[in-house]
């Protein structure tokens, strides 16, 4: 139990046991986020209504869905869980100093996630699972889809459990003293929210078997509702766990210096608020559902999800805030100064800087469409899609590939094959997510459906513009390609020695840390909420232009 | 520093003068968008998602649908006739649906078979509903610009999804 090696990064004990089980789980991510990226290729030029391209590919009515569903499934799912997991272990055991509790178990989780993942992979591949991740009966897959799925959620749960027990065991047995780090704090959140999913995965999937095996009818609506209290409350998973991640990486890049000046107690309470508001928004996936009452839809759909933005704008303040006072302090004092001194050759603060911008017109563009009215307009149109590519490709994937960068030399002790090319591949990444998301949201304002195999343009011209979604799926095709292979290359050749984040960290002096101030942040705060809000209002104008409907 | 446990002494510090202030404006950003779509009702009653379904029984509702079809395909629908719409992989029961501009139609819209969607775009127009099995949305629509608009299927129903098309023609 006590094999261990000390880390250079802040003298972290990293267990053998812990060591290699991240890894494995960060293994199974990567081949995960490929596959995911292969079917990226093919869903974005199926999509792009190039007649020259989706020939050349062979893409069909039939297998763009396969593709649709390959894609859905290996990214949202399977990349980001198996991420999360490598996530959790490393904030439980690494940052706490204490072996994996029950590691035994913990690879008994990786093997039902795996097996899980083989099964559903095999269902889709066989053409047996054409519904997409989201399955909504009545069209079915085979059995095989559920049974894979149910068990890969249900390591997943195991693993969870084992984060929580790793904490626990952890201060019983006083492996560290006072409270817990922020970023274990925000990945506990997290785990909190992954429970409620994977208990509701749980109920969804056994629900939908039975109805499968013929023991029970399938009611449409109530899955639709179990169903998404999964697919909603896994996205904010998703979203705290990027924010910890977020201020891991501030942290890590600024040599510490940042670490001074998150305010850790604000941000805490910004991540219980987050998983007391979750529950609540489930309601915004059923808003123009027949059978839900208004009521319903509005509590919990509108109204509770607008009261979810308020952690996350508490956290985009909170970061923005500290980068702003790092540089502040190295001697920069008018409103908007610092801005020109980010260092964005730095791929710590370039990927926080680009999800932060990403989760921001994300976070925009998510109001009108959890709104019960506006979201008339919005609904199943590339708005959707547009918007959560700037959540969980641009924000959420590209901070996890940014904290693997700095994760896998603690860990391992060897350096990042290239930094050079992470770096590039940030840019190559966040850009093209970003560029991806706004075609989408464009197409979707003028009513191009998503889910869709179809050439728009011959409908509508406003929907010729499809061709553009190819520039942003190239430029973050090409950033994903970059980042299995250097991560790869770190995991299985690393080198050994030498400064372990060489080029990785920029360093900033304090100079005169009392006249620290974070009015330029909370300047930029207040633009982009109001930009939000005339995006907003904007929606509801448009309203008035539609026919009547009541 | 976030990455490392700490006593409580050492983070538990007061809000800054401008965390306040943010988390102030944070909540009255909620409060402003939870106000209005709570009270748009109040200002506009006439766009707003349809409320009232009730279940169905889809042999039956076929027959209705289909029934209007063969009267109304392509004809002009009088005021004061319920519209009746039947989903079904992968077509709509009516493929030409023409309508007079300004008037107030009651739309019956459910699916025989798998969730399908309602979508309305053409003349600067989106709008989407869900076509559920089992359940019929009521409600009622009033195109007030004359043209053609396009109904297309929205959510995802099988191979033939992006085929599923249907015609509405608002005549002035
Ligand atoms: C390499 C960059 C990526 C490209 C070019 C890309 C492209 C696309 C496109 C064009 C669609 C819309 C298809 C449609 O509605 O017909 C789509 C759907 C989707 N993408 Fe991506 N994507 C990328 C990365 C990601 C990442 C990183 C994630 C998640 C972590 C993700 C998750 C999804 C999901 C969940 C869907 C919806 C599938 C469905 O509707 O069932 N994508 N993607
Ligand atoms: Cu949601
Ligand atoms: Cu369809």
């Amino acid at each position: 139990m006590s094999d261990y090696e000390v880390s250079s990064f802040g003298g972290l004990k990293i267990y053998r046991t812990t060591k290699h089980l991240i890894i494995a789980n960060l293994i199974l991510a990567l081949i995960s986020i490929s596959i995911g990226g292969i079917a990226a290729i093919f869903v974005a030029s199926g999509r792009s209504a190039v007649p020259s391209l989706i020939n050349f590919l062979g893409i069909n009515n039939i297998n763009y869905y396969q593709w649709l569903t390959f894609h859905g499934m290996n990214m949202l799912i399977f990349w980001i869980l198996w991420a999360e997991i490598a996530i959790l272990y490393f904030a439980s055991s690494v940052l706490l100093n204490y072996p994996i509790y029950g590691y035994r178990i913990a690879w008994f989780a990786f093997a039902a996630m795996l097996y899980g993942q083989i099964t559903v992979e095999y269902s889709i591949l066989t053409g047996n699972a054409d519904v997409l991740f989201t399955a909504y009966p009545p069209l079915a897959a085979n059995d095989l889809f559920y049974i894979g799925y149910a068990i890969f959620v249900f390591g997943a749960g195991i693993a969870v459990v084992l984060f929580f027990l790793t904490i626990y065991y952890a201060k019983i047995n006083e492996a560290y003293k006072g409270s817990l780090p922020l970023v274990t704090w925000g990945a506990a959140i997290a785990g909190i929210i992954a429970l409620t999913v994977v208990f509701q995965g749980a109920l969804t999937l056994i629900y939908t078997l039975a109805w499968r095996l013929g023991l029970t009818s399938m009611n449409v609506m109530a899955y639709r509702w179990f169903f998404w209290g999964l697919g909603h409350d896994a996205q904010y998973v998703n979203v705290v766990a990027t924010i910890a991640v977020l201020y891991a990486l501030l942290a890590i890049g600024t040599g510490l210096t940042a670490a001074k000046f998150i305010n850790e107690r604000y941000a805490k309470v910004a991540f219980a608020l987050a998983a007391l508001f979750v529950i609540p928004g489930i309601g915004h996936h059923i808003l123009v559902d027949p059978g839900f009452s208004t009521v319903l839809k509005q509590a919990s759909g509108s109204v509770g999800s607008h009261f979810l933005s308020v952690p996350t704008l508490l956290h985009a303040f909170a970061l923005t805030g500290a980068l702003e006072a790092t540089i502040r302090a190295s001697g920069h004092t008018s409103l908007f100064g610092w801005l020109r001194r980010i260092p964005w050759t730095n791929p710590a603060i370039a990927a926080t800087l680009f999800a932060l911008i990403s989760m921001g017109i994300g976070g925009i563009t998510a109001q009108p469409q959890t709104t019960l009215q506006p979201n008339l307009n919005y609904h199943n149109t590339l708005w959707v899609p547009g918007h959560f590519h700037l959540m969980v490709a641009g924000g959420t994937t590209l901070a996890f590939m940014a904290f693997i960068y700095y994760a896998l030399p603690i860990l391992t002790s060897r350096r990042l094959y290239s930094t050079k090319l992470a770096k590039l591949q940030i840019f190559l990444f966040g850009i093209g997510i970003i560029i991806l998301g706004l075609v989408m949201t464009i197409l979707g304002i003028n009513g191009d459906p998503r889910r869709d195999f179809i050439n728009p343009s011959d409908l509508l011209p406003a929907w010729s513009l499809t061709p553009l979604i190819l520039l942003g799926a190239g430029l973050a095709i090409a950033g994903g390609v970059l980042f299995i292979l250097n991560v790869a290359v770190t995991i299985f050749t690393g080198k050994k020695g030498g400064n372990l984040f060489d080029g990785m960290i920029t360093s900033f002096e304090v100079k005169n840390e009392a006249s620290i101030s974070k009015r330029g942040a909370l300047a930029i705060c207040i633009i982009v909420v109001a930009i939000l809000l005339t995006v907003y209002f904007l929606s509801y104008w448009r309203l008035e232009t539609m026919p009547e409907l009541y | 520093m976030p990455l490392i446990p700490k006593p409580v002494e050492e983070w538990y510090k007061e809000f800054s003068k401008q965390e306040k202030i943010w988390i102030a404006i944070a909540l009255a950003v909620a409060i402003i968008l939870a106000a209005t779509t709570l009270s748009w009702p109040l200002i506009d009653p006439k766009h707003e998602v349809p409320s009232s379904a009730r279940e169905f029984n889809p042999t039956a509702y076929k027959e209705i649908a289909n029934n209007f079809s063969s009267i109304y395909n392509g004809k002009l629908v009088p005021p004061n006739t319920d519209i009746y719409i039947a989903a079904q992989q992968y077509f709509w029961s009516i493929s030409t649906l023409v309508l007079k501009k300004g008037v107030d139609y009651r739309f019956h819209l459910g699916s025989l078979d798998v969730i399908h969607g309602f979508t309305i775009v053409g003349n600067g127009t989106v709008y989407s509903i869900m076509v559920m099995p089992g359940m019929e949305y009521v409600f009622t629509m009033n195109f007030k610009n004359a043209g053609t608009y396009y109904v297309i299927c929205s959510e995802y129903c099988g191979y033939g999804h992006g085929s599923m098309r249907m015609v509405i023609e608002v005549v002035a």
